[in-house]
């Protein structure tokens, strides 16, 4: 009996030491996002957090923004690729997609500038990918957007350069929205920025299941959700977790919490069928 | 023994179903469990309301409140005519 308790509490002894260390260790980044800040702007996107992907600084988001929009625009096609491919691919979960062209880098921050995600495409069929190599923007690892942050991101069609043409976006339940365009200019690569904080009247969180297209030569027609668009063209969809403060003092969870328990209490003390005395 | 009637109260009943629908779909949207999604919104809200009202209708009835009305009191017999 002695022994068989001392055998337990050692195996107990060496689960609390074992696995706590293996559960903890962080996968090593595989791509280093660093390499798109100019750099004599390093210093201002030092990895804070540790996580591997730069940080803002405390300078305003709205400035940061306009510096990552110029210095990422002039990477090169070959220089994009030449710095994100070689990972190794985690191609179990198919629960996202981009095909086409398209390729860019996505990186989402909280309301302190420290970085919340990162993920980036390299165009082709390939996934979406994380920097530790894992398939990005499936459901069981959605991209993570802080509903109080800013999100910065760098796309291009490189080789291609799409001309009259349309696109839409759209987050399941949230929002919707089209464009399109001559580009007489002949664009075919764009930065900038989206902050949510400014965006949205207050932060909430939510899963949303997300789908786009970009469609070369559609016209000014609005472009409707097709199975199969005409080529040139780039056609994706996955998953976005927006992630903010606890889930349930943000408004729509208070609201969640008080229909949730006035609804059980009335069902549970009001409406059960009553018997009364009769006179 | 005194009698009982059975009052139902399906409307009450859909109507605290539909609150409770509604809400827990929408803490399960703000927890991220379930997807954000109307159409799933609305069968979390729809399908509480079917059960909120089976259960007004058919849910073990609450006993009455307070004691039971005392049968009435046999009324007492009439005394007889003095004889004449």
């Amino acid at each position: 009996m002695q022994r068989w308790r001392n055998l337990l509490l050692v195996t107990g002894i060496v689960a609390l030491v074992v696995f706590p260390s293996a559960a903890l260790a962080q996968e090593e980044p595989q791509v280093d996002l660093m390499q798109f800040i100019p750099e004599q702007f390093r210093a201002d996107f030092a990895d804070r957090n540790g996580d591997g992907i730069p940080d803002l600084s405390s300078i305003p988001p709205e400035g940061v923004a306009g510096i990552w929009d110029d210095k990422v625009g002039e990477v090169t096609d070959e220089g994009f690729l030449g710095a994100v491919t070689g990972t190794a691919i985690d191609a179990g979960d198919k629960g996202s997609s981009l095909a086409g062209p398209c390729k860019g880098v996505v990186i989402s921050y909280d309301d302190e500038g420290l970085s919340v995600d990162a993920m980036f495409d390299t165009g082709g069929s390939g996934p979406l990918m994380d920097v530790f190599g894992n398939q990005k923007m499936t459901r069981s690892n959605p991209l993570e957007v802080d509903t109080r942050g800013v999100l910065v991101y760098y796309g291009s069609s490189q080789p291609d350069t799409f001309h009259n043409h349309r696109w839409f976006l759209k987050a399941e339940g949230v929002f919707k929205d089209d464009g399109g365009d001559p580009n007489p200019r002949d664009k075919n690569r764009n930065a900038g920025s989206v902050d949510f904080g400014n965006l949205l009247p207050f932060p909430f969180t939510a899963l949303v299941e997300a789908s786009g297209a970009w469609v070369d030569e559609w016209g000014a027609e609005e472009l409707p959700e097709m199975d199969a668009y005409p080529t040139p063209n780039c056609v994706g969809h996955g998953w976005v977790k927006f992630v903010g403060p606890n889930p349930l003092l943000t408004p729509p969870g208070v609201l969640a919490i008080l229909l949730t328990a006035a609804g059980f209490t009335g069902v549970l003390f009001n409406a059960r069928p009553a018997l009364s005395w009769k006179e | 023994m005194p009698e009982t009637t059975l009052s139902r109260h399906p409307i009450r009943g859909a109507i605290w179903g539909l609150l409770f629908g509604a809400g827990l779909g929408l803490l399960l949207m703000v927890l991220s469990i379930v997807p954000l999604s109307i159409p799933t919104l609305i069968i979390y809200t729809a399908a509480a309301t079917v059960v909120g009202l089976l259960w007004g209708m058919f849910a073990p009835a609450k006993r009455p409140k307070g004691a039971a009305p005392s049968a009435p009191a046999p009324s007492a017999p009439a005394p007889s005519a003095p004889p004449a």
